[in-house]
């Protein structure tokens, strides 16, 4: 269960970075890192 | 222009700059000096000496192509924001690459702040086109100092220069540098600082008429008669190499015999450490295997990660032994003589002399190849250029060919020297240039007809390969590769394990667990599209992270049969699971698909880039696409008709 639980969160981990890195245009990344700032 | 007006923030490190620099800004008040100079006389050996950055240096004309910020200190302590440009010989810029130069320093670049003080690099031994440019660029009216780079090289050859005259008649400061061993750095750097006292505002720039052009060339050649004294012998080294090596028959021939023997040694040099590294890798997965209870994190851990990533990282040093040639190469200045060999056979296939050296570039990756065709100046051939670059075979091919030959083709001699691998490997790169000079035939034959434009390009003299340049150069290399395979490729492998493990097989479910899961379905799904090529699921399953970038296909058919493994045949290295599972007309069929197939996102978005459309990534997708299916195709069926 521990196992499964590790495994998921990092395969979830890895499926947003492979998204934003390599999916996303860099103008959206932009964006959104921009809004990020912001909200902080 | 004042100190304090110099408020406008550097974009700093563009494009593939160095990141340690990109990370630091420069203050609102630094000085900005910008080097110019004609192409290969040291700009970005003499960059990276002021700034420590490590950008890419060779030993011919045209291997920057765009502007490249760093930050340097003067001996007192002062930081300087130094910009490296591209090559040019005049302001009247004619390729793209001369136009960013003329741009920025007319601070006619959007974004961008003009120079406070320019430093016209030159290199000692060949004053004589660089003085008109020095003249040129004085009547913009910046502050400016000359720098007579390779001034070691100028001694050893006799050459006699008067520095005290020369300074005179130009009126600019003189020093003189070994941007290679920074000697002059920081003398240089002193003379920035006083040059910086006295900023002024630049005065406009107009194209000069023929007359004005005529004037200031004999102005050059009277400066340069007066301060300049040739060795009373001529270095006749070059002279001696060059009528061999730039024979049409023997030079030729010695070019072939240089690149046969750099596969040869790329499969027979690398293989004890790849040994090793493979070794580190299974000893790690056994060790995973021993310390974590069976369950999902294991599976991921040893077939996902480890499997994944390391039947990538096993070709390191492959890709090291052959970058230590091409580096070897650039550095003692006989790439430039091997694209003159190659103009006549280029030539008649449509393609520009100087679209040789991006295609050399292209072996590493296509990128800074695409972006090496800035030097072309006709537009035309420039496209065509772009064109064809994706299919010289990249780095990230070798990871495919490597395996597929070590799984298929025996490893042995053949007429009792040669090894059979490294011939085979010999012919996939033989067909890559081929192809790229068959399709650049056909776009100028069939789309673009017309004439292209002579190729005249400054040979270099011959130099001894700077070591630590080449070291630096070969580290970087597998540098990048090893990032690569921990970063795009481990989180890729990450996510195609979860594809090929998640959903589980159903109770009383009879064969390999992979066959239920998302990527078996995807797989089953895509097969009849890639059947009459011989491609099987497991290949289509992998092809698909694979269309991202070539090499993470390898590390998908590593983590799919890993997965997909029941007993032994997972047990043995991926070549063996791979020969037990393919027939040989599937391997040829898959070999022939990586010399075409568009597999490198990263390439079509530098093709958008630099073509400002986005029809030229989809003309490229597209035909290098059905190139790849009916190659495959072909290939496939020849084989079996041969009983592969």
């Amino acid at each position: 269960m521990v196992q499964a639980i590790l495994a998921y969160a990092i395969v979830a981990a890895a499926s947003v970075w492979v998204i934003w890195r390599n999916l996303l245009p860099k103008s959206v990344r932009v964006r959104i890192s921009a809004i990020w700032r912001r909200g902080r | 222009m004042t100190l304090d007006s110099l408020a406008v923030p550097m974009d700093a490190a563009q494009g593939d700059g160095d990141a340690a620099l990109a990370s630091r800004k420069p203050s609102d008040a630094m000085l900005r000096v910008a080097l110019v100079g004609n192409p290969n006389c040291g700009k970005t050996a003499l960059f990276n000496a002021l700034t420590g950055s490590r950008q890419k240096v060779a030993n011919y004309p045209g291997v920057t192509v765009e502007r490249k910020s760093g930050l340097a200190h003067t001996p007192s302590g002062a930081q300087i924001s130094v910009l490296d440009l591209p090559g040019t010989y005049s302001l009247r810029a004619r390729s793209p690459d001369e136009v960013v130069t003329r741009d920025v320093v007319l601070g006619r670049l959007a974004g961008e702040t003009p120079p406070d003080v320019m430093i016209c690099v030159a290199d000692a031994t060949n004053l004589r086109l660089v003085l008109r440019l020095v003249l040129e660029l004085k009547q913009i009216g910046r502050p400016m100092v000359l720098v007579l780079n390779m001034f070691d090289i100028a001694e050893r050859q006799g050459w006699t220069i008067n520095l005290d005259r020369l300074s005179r008649d130009l009126g600019m400061p003189v020093v003189t540098t070994v941007a290679t061993r920074k000697r002059g750095v920081d003398q240089l750097m002193t003379a920035v600082q006083q040059l910086g006292q006295s900023i002024r505002q630049a005065e406009a720039w107009r194209e000069p008429t023929a007359a004005e052009i005529r004037t200031a060339h004999s102005d050059a050649e009277r400066i340069r008669k007066a301060c300049v004294k040739p060795p009373a012998r001529p270095d006749t080294l070059t002279g001696r190499l060059d009528s061999v090596l730039l024979h049409p028959v023997a030079g030729t021939a010695i070019l072939m015999v240089l690149l046969f023997f750099m596969f040869q040694a790329v499969f027979s040099w690398a293989q004890p450490l790849m040994d090793l590294i493979k070794a580190g890798f299974d000893a790690l997965s056994n060790l995973v295997n021993h310390t974590l209870p069976a369950g999902m994190l294991e599976s991921l851990i040893s077939d996902g990660i480890i499997s994944g990533v390391g039947s990538v990282l096993v070709f390191v040093p492959q890709i090291m032994i052959l970058f230590l040639f091409i580096i070897l190469l650039e550095d003692t200045g006989y790439m430039p003589r091997a694209a003159f060999l190659m103009d006549k056979i280029m030539g008649g296939a449509g393609l520009h002399g100087r679209a040789f050296i991006p295609l050399l570039s292209s072996f590493a990756c296509a990128i800074p190849g695409i972006m090496g065709a800035r030097v072309i100046d006709n537009r035309r051939d420039r496209l065509t250029t772009i064109l064809v670059a994706p299919l010289m075979t990249c780095s990230a091919r070798i990871p495919v060919y490597t395996l597929i030959i070590s799984a298929f083709v025996p490893n042995r001699s053949v007429w009792g020297f040669l090894s059979l691998q490294g011939v085979v490997m010999f012919g996939l790169y033989a067909a890559g240039i081929l192809s790229a000079l068959l399709v650049g035939f056909v776009v100028r034959k069939v789309f673009w007809r017309g004439t292209s434009e002579p190729f005249i390009m400054e040979l270099p003299a011959y130099k001894l390969p700077d070591w630590k340049n080449v070291l630096t150069g070969v580290l970087i290399r597998g540098k990048i590769f090893v990032k690569r395979a921990g970063t795009v490729i481990l989180g890729m492998m990450i996510v195609v394990w979860f594809l090929s493990t998640v959903p589980g097989p159903p109770p009383g479910a009879v064969g390999p667990a992979i066959n239920y899961s998302f990527a078996g379905m995807i797989g089953h799904f895509l097969e009849p599209a890639l059947h009459p090529i011989g491609f099987n699921w497991q290949i289509a399953v992998a092809l698909i992270p694979g269309l991202a970038a070539r090499e993470v296909a390898v590390a998908a058919l590593g983590t799919v049969y890993a997965v997909a493994g029941s007993g032994e045949a997972a047990m043995g290295p991926l070549a063996g699971v791979l020969h037990a599972h393919w027939s040989l007309a599937t391997a040829c069929s898959l070999l022939a698909w990586y010399v075409f197939a568009p597999q490198c996102a990263s390439t079509l978005g530098v093709i958008k880039r630099e073509t400002n459309s986005w029809t030229w990534p989809v003309v490229t997708f597209v035909y290098m696409m059905t190139l790849a299916y009916a190659a495959a195709f072909a290939t496939f069926h020849i084989a079996q008709a041969l009983g592969g």
